[in-house]
């Protein structure tokens, strides 16, 4: 039996995510593929695999991510799907506990690999305000339609500080 | 050197695949230290650059890749172990 559920996480909350797998799994609903804001789900055993989730360093399709993708199948792992850099894994549950990372500096190294994405995603976002803010005092009469961008520009700005300042808290916590 | 890094040149004094270093790693350290594959994949690539361990040519159509200690690597392993020695033996002079 099959089964489609849409739901959509922030990235930042990629633990979040992971945990849902989990539980899906664990209710016998095992993981088939991914697309944006959908998952595919196959009925199996419960509490069948451990679910994983990676942000690769590269794009799937890459030479690079092949090979590392290849490795991390080696291990015993399986790769259930990638969607965009995104890899799912997992690991039947007989096999112990399943990590991809097991030591401090590469899981703050994955926490940087996303706020590599999100740092310039956010800083872009002040000079298109900035832009915007050039055409309102330049007295154009698209004025509501930039007052409108504006908004949206700036809830865009704060969604990615909400992004970048909880990669930046957790980096700091494992730090610690 | 970190833990990982001394048990993976460990492993690699013959010739070991990503599978086999995390197998040996978890056996000579009684499961203590284990490495997960995006771990080990991270710190491999790390002794390539080093010079400390270089990837074996593989058979076309074969992904798995082996990796085998370099002579530059066997050096830097037998420095931290006189390091470790000295370490264990002032320690043991002290404390017992």
């Amino acid at each position: 039996m099959k089964k489609v559920v849409r739901k959509l996480f922030f990235v930042w909350n990629y633990e979040k995510e992971e945990m849902w797998l989990n539980a899906m799994s664990a209710q016998g609903w095992q993981l088939k593929s991914v697309g944006f804001a959908r998952y595919e789900f196959e009925s199996g055993e419960p509490r069948e695999f451990q679910y994983r989730m990676e942000f690769l360093k590269w794009m799937p399709k890459t030479e690079q991510a092949r090979d590392y993708l290849a490795f991390v199948e080696d291990t015993g792992a399986e790769v259930v799907d990638t969607y965009f850099q995104w890899a799912y894994y997992r690991k039947p549950v007989t096999a112990g506990e399943f990590e991809i990372f097991s030591d401090k500096a590469s899981l703050i190294e994955h926490y940087k690999r996303l706020l590599f994405i999100f740092v310039p995603l956010m800083l872009l976002n002040i000079p298109i305000q900035w832009l915007s803010g050039e055409l309102v005092s330049s007295g154009a009469d698209y004025l509501v339609f930039v007052r409108w961008t504006d908004y949206v520009n700036l809830a865009v700005f704060l969604l990615l500080a909400v992004g970048v300042g909880t990669l930046c808290r957790r980096i700091r916590a494992i730090r610690r | 050197m970190t833990e990982a890094s001394y048990y993976i040149l460990l492993s690699l004094l013959g010739p070991n695949h990503g599978y086999g270093i995390m197998q040996k790693t978890a056996q000579m350290s009684g499961e203590r230290v284990s490495l997960a594959a995006g771990t080990l994949y991270g710190a491999l690539q790390n002794l390539v650059e080093k010079g400390w361990i270089s990837a074996l040519k593989t058979e076309k159509n074969s992904r798995k890749k082996e990796y085998l200690i370099t002579e530059l690597g066997e050096r830097v392993l037998r420095i931290e172990l006189e390091r470790l020695q000295e370490l264990v033996k002032n320690g043991e002079a002290l404390l017992s």
